[in-house]
């Protein structure tokens, strides 16, 4: 996904994304990110309880908790709310 | 209110790609009318044909709406692209789609408007200045297969070949000015949009407990 973002928007993307179980660079190519940002989302993510990290022998996976459904269902209540408040644009 | 949602957003989507598309054709034929006004105002003035002021204005406004055509057609090239990514990615939803995927496009057209806004804002402004130059370019155009003579009130067309060019001319001038009119509708929108969101970041800051550090 292109365009200028908000962080807010990006922990939303990864968080939809990390239903399944997710290995780093599947995350950072789908979300659009390089690996620096990319590391430093997943750390946020992680450390407030919304990502957990599991790490085996073959490979490490990211997969979103219980705790991350608030996060997202809200942020779709939000987002869908924009169309609703305000009056669209028609031609 | 996921159905509701989907064709709003989709109904909004498609206006805008009509509004940005229509923008590339009346770019296009800006650019050809004003290398047709150059050829015939200033070119022509080497086939003896005589130096009138009018001439002079018409070929310096023509080569203004040639390069605010050049200018019209790049503003709106950018914006399509990105407009076209996400309609087909719509076009490939079916009929039942799920909270996130909705979700997913607006963010989609939200990152959209805002990495164009200031495109968008040159449009409005290339529009409204190109919609002025071709109305300009139309008058001129009607005063040169028009004249009138006020003690008989008589008026005299003088070269119908010249009666479609101007009226096309001033139908561009139309479309160049309604143009305008409706990204700035379009932009207002989407402005609200992304000043409610930066506004109901506070409350997804609580929810991600941000605000408490």
């Amino acid at each position: 996904m292109n365009g200028r973002r908000s962080p807010y928007e990006i922990y939303w993307e990864i968080l939809v994304y990390c239903k399944s179980p997710r290995s780093f660079t599947a995350i950072i190519n789908r979300c659009d990110l390089n690996s620096k940002t990319g590391q430093e989302y997943l750390e946020f993510l992680h450390s407030k309880g919304y990502l957990s990290f599991t790490k085996d022998e073959e490979k490490s996976t990211y997969i979103a908790t219980e705790r991350a459904r608030e996060y997202t269902a809200l942020f779709s209540e939000m987002y869908q709310k924009l169309f609703d408040k305000i009056p669209g644009f028609k031609l | 209110m996921t159905e509701e949602t989907l064709t709003r957003f989709r109904n909004e989507l498609n206006s805008f790609f009509i509004l940005v598309f229509l923008n590339l054709v009346f770019g296009a034929l800006a650019v050809a009318f004003g290398v047709q006004f150059i050829v015939t105002s200033v070119l022509g003035l080497t086939g003896g044909q005589s130096v009138s002021v009018l001439r002079i204005v018409a070929g310096s406004i023509s080569m203004v709406s040639f390069g605010l055509g050049i200018a019209w057609i790049i503003s709106s090239a950018e914006i399509f692209e990105g407009i076209e990514e996400i309609r087909t990615e719509l076009k490939s939803w079916m009929e039942s789609v799920s909270d996130e995927t909705i979700t997913s496009g607006i963010v989609r057209m939200m990152a959209h408007y805002r990495e164009n806004r200031k495109t968008i804002r040159t449009m409005i402004l290339v529009c409204t200045l190109g919609g002025f130059c071709f109305l300009a370019l139309g008058i001129i155009n009607s005063v040169e297969f028009f004249s009138l003579s006020l003690s008989s009130g008589n008026f005299t067309l003088n070269n119908y070949l010249l009666i479609p060019s101007a009226l096309l001319t001033l139908g561009v001038a139309l479309v160049s000015l309604l143009s305008s009119y409706y990204f700035s509708k379009f932009s207002q929108v989407w402005d609200l949009r992304v000043q409610e969101t930066e506004r109901s970041e506070d409350e997804l800051k609580k929810s991600l407990g941000i605000d408490k550090e």
